[in-house]
């Protein structure tokens, strides 16, 4: 289990590698624009490269759309029941919320997935490319557990309270 | 196609990918004949265990290594046999390095 999760993000490192090679590209459609062309809907064909997905399973996957001058990179978590998928939302919602702080992050998610990063040149330009491929990485290693952890906790929550809630009614 | 299903009933798994990476639909518009294609080449990868995958990719020349990783690629948006695709996909990238990837993300003729 823990192979096909370091091949699966040996994968993502490698495919991340590969597209995040930016430059600044000024639009060619309005002058003195300078806007990411991996964004723009109907946009020019030729400065957009193969879009490609990484999946580990039908339910996790990773969705890279590249350009000349930026990457969005979308990440499908694994949600295994309700319980899940309401935490998985909630909890994209508030990082979504404060994707300012995030730098690359993008403030809605693409859809068909739960989170997505925008990342330009100008981002390349003043971060380390291997930093930020590792960050994206431990991101993907992370929100699983983070999602278990946070499901565990409330399953014991709920617990607690029920039985305490019950006790009224017992002695 | 037929060769390709002689050669694996034969055991001989490396000249079977060889034959169905031979020539790949890439100029063609019509869909089908590139899912024709697309399955020859799963039933090849489907049975190629984990010991000979090294084996597999030392004996393919460049041309068929990057149209083995579009195939990967294919395969995974699909999501069929993804552990599978992930192995090859890493055994692929330490015989062609990152050029692979690059060049499939480059190429406008998809497979």
């Amino acid at each position: 289990m823990a192979n096909a999760l370091k091949s699966y993000l040996d994968c993502v490192n490698k495919t991340l590698d590969a597209a995040l090679c930016l430059r600044n590209f000024p639009s060619q459609n309005v002058e003195r624009h300078n806007k990411p062309e991996v964004e723009i809907k109907g946009g020019n064909k030729e400065l957009l490269l193969n879009p490609v997905i990484i999946a580990r399973t039908e339910n996790e996957r990773v969705f890279i759309e590249s350009s000349v001058n930026s990457v969005r990179v979308s990440i499908k978590i694994k949600q295994q029941d309700e319980l899940e998928s309401i935490l998985c939302h909630k909890f994209t919602r508030f990082l979504m919320q404060r994707s300012e702080q995030f730098v690359i992050m993008r403030r809605k998610a693409v859809e068909g997935y739960d989170i997505s990063f925008l990342i330009t040149h100008a981002h390349l330009e003043k971060l380390w490319k291997h930093k930020l491929i590792d960050f994206i990485i431990q991101f993907l290693d992370e929100i699983d557990k983070e999602i278990s952890a946070m499901k565990i906790a409330v399953n014991a929550r709920a617990r607690v309270v029920a039985s305490e809630f019950m006790k009224q009614f017992s002695a | 196609e037929n060769e390709v299903n002689k050669l694996l009933l034969k055991k001989d798994k490396i000249n079977a990918l060889v034959t169905s990476l031979y020539n790949p639909p890439i100029g063609t518009k019509s869909i089908e004949i590139k899912d024709r294609n697309a399955n020859i080449v799963e039933k090849v990868l489907v049975s190629v265990t984990d010991a000979e995958i090294t084996g597999l990719i030392d004996s393919l020349d460049s041309e068929s290594l990057d149209t083995l990783m579009k195939y990967i690629y294919r395969f995974m948006s699909k999501s069929s046999n993804c552990s599978l695709m992930l192995k090859l996909h890493a055994a692929l990238v330490e015989k062609a390095g990152v050029g692979s990837i690059v060049r499939v993300l480059t190429d406008r003729k998809q497979v």
